[in-house]
């Protein structure tokens, strides 16, 4: 079980170049399993890019990815869904689907081409629904709800997928305080309860502190700078990567608060 | 776990479904017994259940026999199929486009039939049925034209698969209105001209089974492709990330409905609106699973087919084309659901 569990993905020199601007300049990292990953940098570094090159949206130009070992090229749609899934940033389409029906969308990896959902993928939509407890909302219709619901539902729908690997694309750009906490607890608690891993593209460098386990810093295609919080959320680091003037308070090892220098 | 739990955890409902197919059964039995020489509706059954039991026992020749056998039964059956096609293929486009105003013929397939079918009028060449067969090719060359225009065109698929079926469908017009042009006033050019207005007074056992060679698979694989195409309704992106292979699974729709499409088109000539609407009725008694979607559309499609085409045939002494009708009715009960229905369509 402990081997088989034993889940990686290896990012190896990719570059990526969109018409003639070099988007991803050669970057290579890892990422194993349980842990929460921050991808962090100014608009335009290369984030999202690294994000849609990992699940497959877009296809890097050089260097090669390696889930568990297996070329992600070689995989076909069906097999990098079950091992990887992704929460979209906005959600808005002209269908609107009850919030189960949404989440059992997320059991199309497992099931063949022609297969229809059965009751027992209704039933591992409600359990993932329970497990960030948004159970309440499995009645109403998806177009709806609030932002913050929306993207909460759309987590539960990749717990449902039970993939051993997350992505999200800045997930709580356009949320409140309140939902931005909700939306980041409940991705800690799937990678506790599933040990799974995450990879995050964050914006807010105070949130990545509260709730990254390692980070990547970003910057112009490169990855500048990489560590665990304590290491490398510093006044140095940062105000290199934003190009500003950024003061660091530390409260203790673990909790700081990041902010411009006034 | 108990099966009543299991249907609440399932909860789809497919009441609309069995109520639209018992409607569809009384509309259909109305639809065979209405007509210029109308038949008892005990006649009917009588007849209908010789079909069916013994149909080398029938009397082929009595009038009441005959005119329901070879005129009336293959024109109610081909109102019900060319209707469910119609419908079907306008909820596929609508959900594949994730526009709700896609239908069936922005890919050209009317266009190419149309142009096909009076390219068929005026050519002289030894072809049994020339009309329905260069109709169905020229219908399926039309989107093959707009398929390959979109894949070497650079941008969003779906935009220009869009775009591509305005400029396919732009010249295949041009080119009817050519055939018209030099077609002979006389003969030639009222034949062109009723055709492209639609009807089922082609209606035979013959062309109802070759319309049923392309429809009846595609039903199939639209009802058990239905779930998947929630999926892909979502956006081609979320769609690949939940494992969908978007362009296999577009390619596929859009083969089968064009088939379809265009085998129906090429007997019937274009009937417009149906494809439109249909869905539209179909979302606001069931809501937008294409689960429901696509049966429903199937069925109100032959139930709103059918009634038009009571209406073409006993309206007046001589036929209207039915293609007029589904316009003239079908576009202000399409305006009504806007202003009325709009709450339940669009939630």
């Amino acid at each position: 079980m402990e081997i088989e569990n034993k889940f990686s993905i290896s990012v190896e020199d990719v570059y990526f170049q969109y018409r003639l601007q070099k988007v991803i300049d050669g970057c290579s990292f890892k990422l194993e399993q349980g842990k929460i990953y921050c991808l962090l940098g100014k608009n335009g570094s290369g984030k999202s890019t690294i994000i849609k090159i990992l699940n497959g949206i877009i296809k890097a130009d050089k260097g090669t990815i390696l889930m568990n070992g297996k070329d992600i090229n070689n995989l076909s749609k069906k097999e990098k869904a079950s091992i990887i899934g992704y929460v979209p940033q906005n959600h808005s389409g002209f269908f609107n689907y009850s919030v189960l029906d949404m989440v059992v969308m997320g059991r199309n990896p497992h099931k063949d081409f022609f297969q229809q959902p059965k009751s027992e993928d209704y039933k591992i939509a409600e359990e993932a629904l329970n497990m960030i407890e948004i159970s309440y909302l499995k009645e109403r219709f998806f177009n709806e709800l609030s932002g913050g619901e929306k993207q909460l539902v759309l987590i539960a729908r990749v717990i449902a997928q039970d993939t051993k690997f997350l992505l999200l694309d800045e997930p709580t750009s356009h949320l409140d305080f309140y939902y931005q906490h909700q939306v980041l607890k409940a991705i800690k608690r799937i990678v506790k309860e599933k040990n799974i891993s995450v990879l995050m593209a964050m914006h807010d460098p105070n949130l990545t502190v509260l709730f990254g386990d390692y980070i990547y810093m970003l910057k112009e295609g490169k990855i500048q700078n990489e560590g665990t919080v304590d290491k490398i959320m510093n006044k140095e680091t940062l105000s290199s990567l934003y190009g500003m003037n950024i003061v660091v308070d530390n409260i203790s090892n673990k909790k700081k608060i990041i902010r411009s220098a006034m | 776990m108990s099966n009543k739990k299991n249907t609440k955890l399932n909860k789809l409902s497919y009441k609309p479904i069995y109520i639209g197919i018992i409607l569809l059964t009384f509309v259909s039995i109305l639809s065979l017994k209405w007509g210029r020489y109308d038949i008892d509706t005990y006649e009917i059954l009588k007849i209908l259940k010789g079909l069916i039991f013994k149909p080398d026992e029938l009397d082929y020749k009595a009038s009441n026999v005959s005119v329901f056998y070879y005129i009336r039964l293959p024109r109610v059956l081909l109102a019900i199929i060319v209707g469910a096609t119609l419908g079907s293929s306008g909820a596929v486009f609508q959900g594949v486009f994730r526009n709700p105003m896609a239908s069936p013929n922005m890919l050209g397939v009317a266009a190419g039939c149309s142009f096909g079918a009076a390219l068929g009028f005026i050519i002289d060449i030894n072809l049994p049925y020339k009309v329905q067969v260069l109709s169905f090719i020229f219908g399926i060359i039309a989107v093959m034209l707009v398929y390959f225009l979109a894949k070497v065109s650079k941008g969003d698929k779906v935009v220009m698969l869009v775009l591509s079926g305005m400029v396919i469908s732009a010249l295949f017009s041009a080119g009817l209105s050519f055939i018209k042009y030099i077609a002979d006033p006389f003969d030639q050019l009222p034949a062109i001209v009723f055709w492209t207005m639609g009807g089922l007074h082609r209606a035979s056992w013959k062309f109802l089974k070759y319309v049923l060679i392309a429809s009846v698979p595609s039903s199939i694989i639209l009802i058990l492709g239905a779930w998947k195409l929630n999926i892909l309704s979502l956006g081609d992106e979320e769609a690949e990330t939940l494992g969908v292979n978007v362009k296999v699974f577009r390619s596929l729709l859009i083969i089968i409905t064009t088939f379809a499409i265009a085998a129906t088109v090429s007997v019937t000539g274009s009937i417009s609106w149906i494809g439109l609407i249909v869905p539209h009725i179909a979302r606001i008694l069931g809501g937008h699973d294409h689960r429901t979607v696509i049966p429903l559309s199937m069925i109100s499609g032959s139930i709103f087919l059918l009634l038009m085409d009571n209406l073409a045939r006993t309206m007046t002494t001589s036929e209207i084309p039915v293609g007029i009708l589904t316009s003239l009715i079908g576009a202000p009960f399409f305006a009504y659901l806007l202003v009325k229905g709009r709450d339940n369509a669009w939630k």
